[in-house]
């Protein structure tokens, strides 16, 4: 629009209101200056200082590498580090799995879109999710250690609860958004239930469910060596050992093995992934 | 009315729902009322209206994918409207359905969304798992042949065009071996080049097949040159039912009438089609005639 057009416009009707821009641009201002003040008045209280803390940070990690680069004599204890580091993270691999498939029943039931039709058992459904996703790991773990005891089960079990309560909310979300037409199209010539389920809910959803329980794998192997520590199995438990003793070349040898771990399998949930789209 | 002849019976059909919105008026919204009529087997049936006019409604009503409220449906001789689930089940394998965004399960293949067209026909667990018998695996595959996408039979629906997504919609409907065919705008996402088609494979198979076909169309152009009967709808209610040759452009403008903004609607759809409708002409317009070339 040219300059004459513009004002023309603003001539023949009455004025546009133009304040609505400096009131958005104020309100911006405002919110950015609350959150710095909130910053300073949080710093205070807890005698948080930014500048030590970020001067701190290069000191801290040249401690890390004089201490925690592993040894030559650590890497003797490398077959050890890396079986461990199978073993938990076979543990959480099947603690995934098994949650997934139960969580994929559940929430088919759940769903929205081709979910059981009595509302109120959805709701009930969605509230048992909410429960076992909202009770922090740590504390699944520390609950069933009074059980279980200290064994590899306990980890599991925690591992297993808590992803399902996670995995739950995510494939409610997935089931909950497929389309509708081809569910009401299977359903319109005479489909029953099951086969809905089956022939439209689990083929529209699978790729998405895959993507959501690889990416539990990898969350969960890092999350296993935590509960390691607590249960006193795994590569928690040998890092804590190692750590606890001084020992901390072969505390990082852990570290490494694990990072490694982590990222190979990444990588091969990422290929995955890629091969289901 | 005689039940005994017809195929189906539609008499006094209405969809009310409750206003359910606080601040709005108590009491009733009609999206249907005191709708009548009759198909008998292998007429081609369209019904033309405004948006809004209730044409999905009374289509999903007939199968019950929506309930009606009042009157009744009378299907091969059987009162449908109250029956059970199970009973529905019966009913719906032969009454099959076209729908305006298909409705395939696209993650999956041409031939396996042909196939769900048997589903109605097996038990839960081998349909479930998607366990058919040789014979039904040939019988998807001639009726992919049939609407031209025998080559197709192994690509994943995502991978087709509209036109060829809505061609697998009419094998899956085939595959039910149904006496009705209910659909639901089921070229208003294509091209007139694909529209065409559409139309006109549904004419030939149900023509062959003496399937009795409802369709719900957007175009009045093509729903003169294609139907035996039409049946107009206006908020809610039949306004007209007759031949194409009885539905003249004065009779078209009477069910649109009043809805200056829908006549735009269809201009916009078929840019000759306003012509078409106030002018004398019967030609057919700008769009059918460029998607026949």
């Amino acid at each position: 629009m040219s300059a004459a057009q513009a004002a023309a416009r603003t001539s023949d009707a009455a004025a546009p209101d133009l304040s609505w821009f400096r009131r958005r641009q104020a309100r911006t201002l405002a919110v950015l200056v609350a959150i710095v003040v909130l910053f300073q008045l949080c710093s205070l209280i807890c005698n948080f200082s930014l500048g030590y803390a970020v001067s701190s940070i290069p000191a801290a990690f040249v401690w890390m590498f004089q201490n925690f680069v592993p040894t030559v004599e650590s890497l003797a204890n490398l077959p050890m580090v890396v079986e461990q580091t199978v073993s938990t993270a076979l543990d959480s691999v099947a603690a995934t799995v098994i949650a997934a498939v139960c969580g994929i029943a559940f929430s088919v039931l759940g769903s929205s879109s081709i979910g059981v039709e009595c509302a109120p058992v959805r709701g009930v459904i969605r509230a048992i999710a909410s429960i076992f996703r909202n009770i922090p790991m740590i504390a699944w773990a520390l609950l069933l250690l009074l059980s279980f005891k200290q064994n590899e089960f306990t980890g599991f079990l925690a591992l297993f609860l808590t992803t399902f309560g996670q995995l739950m909310r995510f494939f409610l979300d997935t089931f909950d958004e497929i389309p509708t037409g081809p569910v009401e199209a299977l359903r319109s010539c005479g489909a029953s239930y099951w086969q809905v389920v089956f022939q439209a809910g689990l083929p529209l959803a699978v790729a998405d469910l895959m993507s959501w329980m690889l990416y539990m794998v990898e969350t969960n192997i890092r999350s296993a060596t935590l509960i390691g520590l607590l249960t006193g199995t795994g590569i928690g438990f040998v890092f804590n050992l190692y750590y606890t003793s001084f020992r901390y070349d072969t505390a990082g040898l852990v570290i490494v093995v694990t990072i490694v771990f982590v990222l190979v399998i990444e990588a091969i949930s990422n290929a995955a992934r890629r091969s289901m789209i | 009315m005689s039940t005994s002849n017809h195929l189906l019976v539609i008499d006094d059909l209405g969809k009310s729902y409750e206003a359910r919105r606080r601040g709005t008026a108590e009491g009733t919204a009609s999206a249907l009322s005191g709708v009548s009529f009759t198909a008998d087997p292998g007429e081609f049936i369209t019904v033309i209206g405004p948006s809004g006019a209730g044409k999905s409604t009374l289509l999903r009503s007939i199968n019950r994918l929506i309930e009606p409220t009042e009157g009744t449906i009378t299907f091969d001789g059987r009162d449908i409207t109250h029956l059970g689930r199970g009973k529905l089940r019966e009913v719906h394998r032969e009454i099959a359905m076209i729908f305006q965004n298909y409705n395939l399960v696209y993650r999956l293949t041409a031939i396996q969304n042909v196939l769900h067209g048997r589903l109605g026909y097996k038990n839960a667990l081998a349909g479930s798992l998607g366990l058919y018998t040789e014979e039904e695996k040939l019988r998807a595959f001639e009726l992919l042949d049939e609407v031209g996408l025998g080559e197709f039979a192994y690509r994943r629906a995502d991978q087709l065009s509209g036109g060829q997504k809505q061609r697998v919609g009419i094998a899956r409907s085939l595959m039910q071996e149904p006496k009705i065919m209910l659909c639901d705008e089921p070229i208003a996402s294509l091209d007139p080049k694909s529209s065409r088609m559409v139309m006109e494979t549904l004419q030939r198979l149900t023509r062959q097949r003496g399937i009795t076909c409802i369709v719900n169309l957007h175009q009045v152009d093509f729903a003169l040159e294609y139907s035996d009967r039409i049946i107009g709808l206006r908020a809610g209610q039949k306004v007209f039912e007759g031949t194409p040759d009885e539905a003249t452009p004065q009779v078209i403008r009477s069910i649109y009438e009043g809805q200056m903004d829908e006549v735009v609607d269809v201009s916009i759809n078929a840019p000759a089609a306003i012509p078409t409708l106030v002018g004398e002409g019967m030609a057919v317009s700008a769009e059918a005639a460029g998607g026949a070339r």
